[in-house]
C-alpha cells in the first residue's frame, strides 16, 4: 500500500516538475542580450546589404504598387513590429514583452512573445491583477518571464491583418488545441475578433507557406 | 479486500484533489458553483400570486459594443493558380470556402 501510495506521489510530482519546467521553457530565436527589434534589424540589414539597399526598396515598392508584396520571415517580422508600434494595442504588447517573433509556417503563423511579468504587472491595477491570477493558476511560474505563442491560419480581415477563430495556444513548451482552449472557456472569438492594420497597405488576402508570406495589398499612403 | 478499499478510496481522494485543482484554475475557487442564484427572497419568488399574474418582465437590450464584439466576422479561403488565398472578401467568380473553425464549411460563389 505504502509503495503504492509512493509510485502515485512520484508521479505526480514528476508531473508538476514536467509542467513547471515545460511552461518556463523560452524559445531558441530568443536571446536575452538582444532585444527583439535588435534582432529583426539585425536580420533585415543582413538581407539587405546582400541585395542592395537601391534594390531592395524598389523591389517592394514595385510589389506594393502591383498589388502582390512578398516577404521573407524576417521582412514580415521588420513589417509586424512597426505595424505594432503604430497601434495602441501594439504598443501595450511591445511594453510588457521582451521579445516578438512571427515564425512563418505552412499551417500559417506562430506568433510569439516573451512576456515579462514584472513588466505586466507594472502597468495598471487591472494588469497587476491578471499576472497575479496568472501566477497563482500557475504556482511554479518564477515571476520572471513566459513565452505565449498563438499559432493559427493568417487571414486579411477588414484590410487588416488577423487569426482565423481555429488557433492554438503555446505557454512555454506546452501546446494547448483549440478543442482545450474551447472546454476551458476561453473566448476565441475576442482573438478571432482582434486584428492588425498593417502600415501603409489594406490587405486583401493572404498566402503562408514555410518560408515567406504573399501579401495581396492595396496601397494605403 | 481490505487492500483494494484502501486503494479505491486514495484513487478516489486524488481524484477529487486533480479536479478540484482543474475547477479551482477555472473558476478561482475550489468548490463547482452550481447555480449563481440571485440574492432574493424565494417565498416571494415563488409566491401564488407572482405566478398567476400576468406580468411581462422586461429584458435590457444588448448594448451595441457587447453585439458587435460577438460578431464573428465570416472568413473564406479560395484557391487561385492552385495557392490557397485567405481572407474575408473573396474575388468575384472564385469558388470560396467559409472557414469558421474546423468543421463548419459553406460555400460562397
Amino acid at each position: 500500500m505504502i509503495r503504492f501510495i509512493f509510485i502515485v506521489l512520484l508521479l505526480l510530482i514528476g508531473a508538476a516538475a514536467f509542467i513547471g519546467y515545460s511552461s518556463q521553457t523560452l524559445p531558441d530565436w530568443y536571446a536575452q542580450e538582444q532585444s527583439a527589434s535588435d534582432q529583426i534589424a539585425g536580420q533585415l540589414s543582413a538581407q539587405i546589404q546582400q541585395q542592395g539597399s537601391a534594390n531592395f526598396l524598389g523591389e517592394k515598392f514595385s510589389q506594393v504598387m502591383s498589388g502582390e508584396l512578398i516577404l521573407s520571415e524576417a521582412e514580415f517580422n521588420a513589417v509586424l513590429l512597426a505595424s505594432l508600434q503604430s497601434s495602441s494595442d501594439g504598443r501595450k504588447l511591445l511594453a510588457v514583452s521582451d521579445a516578438i517573433n512571427a515564425d512563418l509556417t505552412d499551417q500559417g503563423i506562430e506568433f510569439g512573445a516573451v512576456i515579462d511579468l514584472q513588466k505586466a504587472a507594472q502597468i495598471d491595477a487591472k494588469s497587476k491583477k491578471a499576472v497575479d491570477k496568472v501566477v497563482d493558476a500557475l504556482p511554479f511560474l518564477d515571476k520572471s518571464k513566459v513565452f505565449v505563442a498563438v499559432q493559427g491560419q493568417a487571414i486579411a480581415r477588414q484590410g487588416n491583418l488577423a487569426f482565423s477563430d481555429n488557433i492554438s495556444v503555446k505557454i512555454g513548451s506546452i501546446p494547448i488545441s483549440n478543442s482545450i482552449l474551447k472546454q476551458l472557456g476561453v473566448p476565441l472569438h475576442k482573438v478571432s475578433n482582434e486584428s492588425l492594420p498593417i502600415k501603409l497597405m489594406k490587405i486583401k488576402s493572404v498566402v503562408t507557406s514555410d518560408d515567406q508570406i504573399i501579401l495581396k495589398v492595396l496601397p494605403r499612403f | 479486500m481490505f487492500r483494494l478499499i484502501i486503494k479505491c478510496v486514495m484513487i478516489c481522494v486524488l481524484l477529487v484533489a486533480i479536479a478540484s485543482y482543474l475547477v479551482y484554475l477555472r473558476t478561482g475557487s475550489f468548490w463547482v458553483p452550481v447555480a449563481r442564484v440571485p440574492n432574493i427572497s424565494l417565498p416571494s419568488f415563488f409566491s401564488f400570486s407572482r405566478l398567476f399574474s400576468d406580468d411581462t418582465v422586461s429584458v435590457e437590450p444588448v448594448g451595441e459594443t457587447v453585439s458587435l464584439k460577438n460578431i464573428n466576422v465570416p472568413s473564406y479561403k479560395w484557391q487561385q493558380k492552385g495557392i490557397w488565398h485567405y481572407g474575408d472578401t473573396p474575388p468575384q467568380g472564385i469558388n470560396a470556402i467559409r472557414i469558421d473553425g474546423s468543421s463548419v464549411e459553406s460555400e460562397k460563389q
